[in-house]
């Protein structure tokens, strides 16, 4: 067997490796650690790593043969080997008509989610994702939370100009691949977008005021295709902008589009799809039947309504134990970001700093000013443990309703699987201690990645993709917290960390 | 009779429903607010006293110490649910003697908004410090606040709104009654509710916890 020599913060060391795997998972393999938000799918290019003497490598397209050194860079890591593609339904490649119109015919999908887009350049000829970039949704400065851009709509001009906004992004995304990998637009014959119902309305310029408000009536949650020319998207003149399909108000295309786009394998029967976001959007799938919700967990994982609460950027204290603190990039800490958070309350849970009703009885200091970045105590306070014990008992109560709506117990459930970047980076051992997610599937968790992403690019790739999302919708059904009898008794006592 | 009635603020204040119920922990397998609310008034006790020297006292604790972040929403949530195991017996006997309580808190989420959780804690916590409390549910129209307020001469009419887009209509609701009679009093409240929305759309009170429309009502009361 070859040899890899491992350069790291944590030090050298070398190891024998199975050249059949990628570089990727030979590092994770031996517990090394690198930022792999795709989940080694190929498609976002984070994983990079320095391999000596031959240069930088995109480590999970990168299969070594022979002995090798390796630098890891210095910066936020997953720990959780995320092997997204594993799950994703892989379907023969079969794109639009158009396709076979065109000399070198692409595809773009796009996940436009609250905080950001993601976008995937997909090759219709060859089926490979050529590139994914990412830009933050600059729907952003009229609120952070779908419910505030709704809100906004109330303003004259308000939906114009939040339409507006996501079409200028797009655009601008179109120009930056034209300059950089000569893509020409008329080449460009199909765009899949997988959003939240919220977002659809918006890029349509549909008014979503009555998403915001009891009885939380969507003007449409069916598969659409618009013309790419009455939406001002400037891609070959006969494109279509195709738009997934949604099942309500806040259970979107986005769910829709990540429920199909995983391929659990056989012996997976029932099981949970969770969205550890603000909406906490979740299912219960079973062979026949889909419940599904959102608890609307609130914000604070991302960092809102927390005092040093902030995203996974450099500086922010992403893994924390009983040995202290780890910051993304290795910077002081400025702040706190989600993962960061529930490895925090675990610990103080465990040492007792926290009681099991969620006391904290004085600020807790992470890092004072002198060893922080920003020269500012960097603390929790007993605030934020409220805070959390809100939102986790959301997705916890939400869990445990759906289960029971679906007639099944946790020992039916054969997997977890938890979508979306967060899901890649918390640690799951410290999200059962706080009670985020049930201890009885702890060897069922299963971090996905971007299912929302995947599930646009199998819409381009292939035409069949619509019948499994099609399935999708058909056997799902809403499941209304509110209404329901028990949600309150549930929230309350799952709010404890016992 | 004193023991009966401190075990009762103690039930009130640690949420202890009944004999059979397990929470809390500690008072596991004693009497809880049903049987102690029952020897109470089996003794001779009235209505008003249990609910002057028993409720009331439970309450107030548990309302000062959830603005002191001591305890958190299970804990009042089981204190509510324990006062309403003694309200059974209560209630049918204030019907009957017209009403000892100390005014009336009319209050409901606002239209096109369920969530109640913190509606519910409010309502329950007024009523726990003697209050009469008419709770109108959720997705509540400003009609429906107006004519119960009519009907209801004096009583404080509270608004509940949780979402950013339904203040809209706690600002609507507020207006309307105001136009409909300016001595109605109107308090609001809400996570995304502040001191200064209130003042905005002329609300006569704001609290961000239960404990703050209580003081302001024992205020209003007391004159
Ligand atoms: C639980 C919850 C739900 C439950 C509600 C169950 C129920 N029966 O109420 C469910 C899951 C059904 C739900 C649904 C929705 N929710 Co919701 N929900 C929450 C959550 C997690 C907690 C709210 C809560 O109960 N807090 C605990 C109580 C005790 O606090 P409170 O309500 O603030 O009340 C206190 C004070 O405000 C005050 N108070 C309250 N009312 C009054 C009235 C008066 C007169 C006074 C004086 C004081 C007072 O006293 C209370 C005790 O201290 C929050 C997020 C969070 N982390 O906070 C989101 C949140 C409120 N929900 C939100 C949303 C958007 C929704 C939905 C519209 C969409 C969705 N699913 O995401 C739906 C549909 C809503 C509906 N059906 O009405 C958003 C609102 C965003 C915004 N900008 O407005 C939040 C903030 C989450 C988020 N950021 O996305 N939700």
């Amino acid at each position: 067997m070859p040899k890899i020599t491992l350069h790291s913060t944590a030090g050298i060391e070398t190891h024998e490796y199975n050249s059949a795997n990628s570089l990727l998972q030979t590092i994770q393999k031996i517990g090394g650690e690198v930022f792999a938000p795709c989940g080694g799918n190929g498609t976002c290019g984070k994983c990079r790593v320095k391999v000596k003497h031959y240069g930088t490598v995109t480590s999970c397209l990168y299969y070594p043969t022979t002995d090798i050194e390796v630098i890891l860079p210095d910066t936020k890591e997953s720990k959780i080997l995320t092997d997204q593609y594993k799950h994703t339904l892989k379907l023969p490649l079969n794109p639009c008509c158009l396709a076979a119109n065109v000399h070198s015919p692409m595809g773009l999908g796009i996940d436009i989610g609250t905080t950001s887009m993601v976008f995937y350049w997909v090759d219709l000829k060859t089926g490979g994702i050529v590139n994914t970039t990412s830009v933050t949704n600059p729907q952003g400065r009229f609120g952070a939370d779908v419910i505030s851009r709704i809100g906004h709509c109330a303003n004259e001009g308000g939906l114009e100009e939040l339409q507006k906004v996501l079409i200028d992004a797009i655009n601008k995304e179109l120009i930056k691949l034209e300059e950089n990998e000569g893509i020409i637009n008329s080449d460009i014959v199909k765009v899949t977008i997988s959003a939240n119902t919220t977002i659809l309305h918006l890029l349509l310029g549909i008014d979503p005021t009555p998403l915001a408000l009891y009885p939380f009536t969507p003007a449409f949650t069916d598969y659409k295709i618009v013309a790419a020319k009455k939406l001002g998207i400037d891609i070959n003149e006969q494109g279509g902008i195709h738009l997934l399909p949604s099942i309500s108000a806040y259970v979107g295309a986005d769910i829709v589009s990540g429920i199909s786009s995983i391929a659990p394998r056989n012996e997976i029967k029932n099981y949970l799809f969770i969205d550890i976001g603000t909406n906490g959007e979740m299912a219960v799938v079973t062979p026949n039947e889909i419940f599904c919700c959102a608890t609307a967990a609130g914000p604070a994982f991302e960092g809102a309504n927390i005092k040093c609460g902030m995203g996974a950027f450099d500086g922010a204290i992403s893994e924390y134990s009983d040995n202290g603190y780890k910051t993304v990039g290795n910077d002081k800490p400025i702040g706190i970001c989600g993962s960061g958070l529930i490895d925090i309350i675990a610990t103080l849970v465990n040492n007792g700093t926290i009681s099991m009703d969620g006391v904290l009885t004085e600020d807790f200091v992470l890092a004072d000013k002198n060893h922080s970045g920003n020269g500012e105590n960097i603390i929790l306070t007993p605030r934020d443990v409220r805070e959390v014990q809100l939102a986790k008992s959301a997705i916890m109560s939400g869990i445990k309703i759906l289960i029971d709506k679906a007639g099944l117990t946790y020992n039916d459930i054969d997997a977890l699987y938890l979508a979306g970047g967060f899901g890649n980076y918390l640690n799951p051992d410290n999200a059962m201690r706080i009670g985020l997610l049930p201890m009885e599937l702890a060897d069922r968790i299963i971090p996905v990645g971007n299912t929302s992403g995947a599930g646009a690019v199998l819409h381009l790739l292939s035409e069949d993709f619509n019948d499994v999302l099609k399935s999708t919708v058909e056997k799902s059904q809403n499941i209304e917290l509110s209404e329901h009898p028990d949600f309150e008794m549930e929230y309350a006592m799952n709010m404890y960390f016992s | 009779m004193e023991e009966l009635y401190s075990k009762l603020s103690d039930c009130i204040e640690f949420g202890k429903i009944n004999k059979a119920a397990p929470f809390p922990p500690q008072m596991k397998d004693q009497d809880g607010a049903d049987e102690i609310t029952k020897q109470l008034l089996d003794a001779g006790a009235s209505a008003d006293d249990v609910l002057q020297k028993g409720l009331i006292i439970g309450m107030e604790k548990v309302g000062v110490k959830f603005r002191n972040n001591e305890v958190f929403v299970p804990q009042v949530l089981m204190s509510a649910k324990a006062m309403d195991a003694a309200m059974v017996y209560l209630k049918p006997l204030f019907a009957e003697s017209g009403g000892s309580q100390k005014g009336t808190f009319i209050i409901g989420t606002v239209e096109g908004d369920l969530h109640d959780i913190g509606k519910n804690l409010v309502s329950m916590m007024v009523e726990g410090n003697g209050y009469k409390v008419i709770d109108l549910g959720t997705d509540v129209k400003a009609e429906t606040f107006i004519k119960v307020a009519d009907e209801n001469p004096g009583a404080i009419v509270g608004l509940s709104a949780l979402l950013t887009t339904t203040m809209g209509n706690q600002e609507a609701i507020t207006k309307a009654i105001k136009a409909h009679n300016t001595n109605i009093k109107v308090a609001v409240g809400g996570a995304p509710v502040t001191q200064d929305f209130s003042d905005r759309i002329g609300a006569d009170c704001y609290s961000a916890d239960p404990q703050g429309i209580v003081e302001y009502m024992n205020g209003v009361f007391a004159k």
